[in-house]
């Protein structure tokens, strides 16, 4: 984990408790890949990503002074977004987050066009296999592939363990394999 | 090797959390194993696709300053509003405060005995300073030992009541006393 940088993200959240607008928007700035994709874990949609990415910033203009603990920002900053989020979701009466609907560019390394579709279907189908996942696994799952955090970085942010973190991520990985590969998933937990 | 144990070191290794430890392992499983081989490929082909995926949610045509910017201006756009809220946060403390204040000066006023002397308003109940009431602290104090530097900062009378029961009073302010202790002796 890097200490070096929390601790300067501590030093920056306690300035900016006291309104530094720089500072806020440093730590926002800071953060801003993983926050923007638990939101659209939630969301699914770029557009309500950005709205609902606003009044997360003005819920943490708002309240950054009420923070007591510098230390516990990331997961106080994950606990605004959710709420907000969820918040969205609600006045738009929307269901399940449908990851496999988003028009998402897959990557063109392979060279042949057989190649290509193969990318792409391969890509259609880790959408599909995505949207599949319980929540939590989605949610662990997308924070990894947003932002080069650590597995202590994402427990910060997630509030849970790091061995729980990569259970997680293990078992959201073996999911979308079978899924990918025999269309269905014995391992999907219940919960 | 287990299944689950090679899903989880190909997950560090993927996530660069292997140690050189569950790199050794995992090199040597995939030397000796074709099928664990043949996973390493399908998760790193996952995992690659993945990140592919996961870059639609960094994809906006808003900048990042130009949201905080908005939010900013949002949330110091009404500084009246903001100003009424403080101000209702103030009032409602005051309110609060003088709520508590009656609701404990109420309880001073009803704080009688079932029996000994009425509490309740003494005409020029001016500081007894007498060698009785003296004792009486000492007694307490012997009987209730305070911590070192503690001092009790009550007055205390000895009251004695017509059948001869005596009684320890504490002086709560100016004027006004309720039964304090009653010892077996006192």
């Amino acid at each position: 984990m890097d200490t070096a940088g929390d601790t300067n993200e501590s030093a920056m959240v306690c300035i900016a408790r006291t309104g530094d607008k720089e500072a806020l928007r440093r730590l926002l700035q800071r953060n801003w890949r993983w926050l923007r994709g638990l939101v659209w874990n939630f969301l699914g949609e770029a557009e309500d990503v950005d709205d609902v990415l606003q009044n997360v910033c003005v819920q943490v203009i708002a309240q950054i002074g009420q923070l007591r603990d510098p230390e516990r920002f990331r997961s106080w900053l994950a606990v605004i977004a959710r709420n907000e989020a969820t918040r969205s979701r609600r006045v738009k009466h929307r269901g399940s987050v449908r990851l496999d609907e988003q028009v998402v560019e897959p990557m063109h390394e392979a060279t042949s066009v057989l190649d290509r579709l193969a990318e792409d279907e391969m890509a259609a189908m880790i959408r599909l296999a995505i949207g599949e996942l319980p929540e939590k696994y989605r949610e662990a799952f997308v924070l990894a592939y947003c932002d080069d955090l650590t597995y202590a970085q994402m427990s910060e942010i997630l509030d849970v363990p790091v061995t729980t973190v990569q259970m997680r991520l293990v078992r959201a990985r073996r999911m979308i394999h079978d899924l990918v590969t025999t269309g269905r998933s014995e391992r999907i937990p219940r919960t | 090797m287990t299944e689950e144990m090679l899903d989880i070191l190909i997950g560090k290794f993927l996530d660069s959390e292997i140690t050189p430890d569950e790199r050794r392992q995992l090199n040597e499983e995939l030397d000796r194993n074709i099928a664990s081989r043949r996973l390493f490929e399908a998760f790193h082909r996952i995992h690659v696709q993945s990140r592919a995926v996961a870059a639609g949610a960094g994809l906006s045509d808003v900048n990042t300053d130009d949201i905080f910017e908005r939010a900013w201006r949002k949330s110091r756009r009404s500084p009246v509003r903001r100003l009424l809220t403080e101000w209702r946060r103030f009032a409602a403390g005051v309110a609060a405060g003088i709520m508590f204040g009656v609701g404990a000066f109420a309880l001073v006023l009803r704080g009688t005995p079932d029996a000994g002397p009425e509490a309740g308003l003494v005409a020029n109940a001016d500081r007894q300073d007498t060698p009785a009431i003296r004792d009486s602290v000492a007694e307490l104090d012997t009987l209730n030992p305070l911590p070192g530097d503690v001092f009790r900062q009550v007055d205390l009378y000895d009251f004695t009541d017509e059948s001869g029961g005596r009684w320890l009073l504490e002086g709560l302010r100016e004027k006004r006393i309720r039964p304090a202790v009653y010892y077996q002796d006192l």
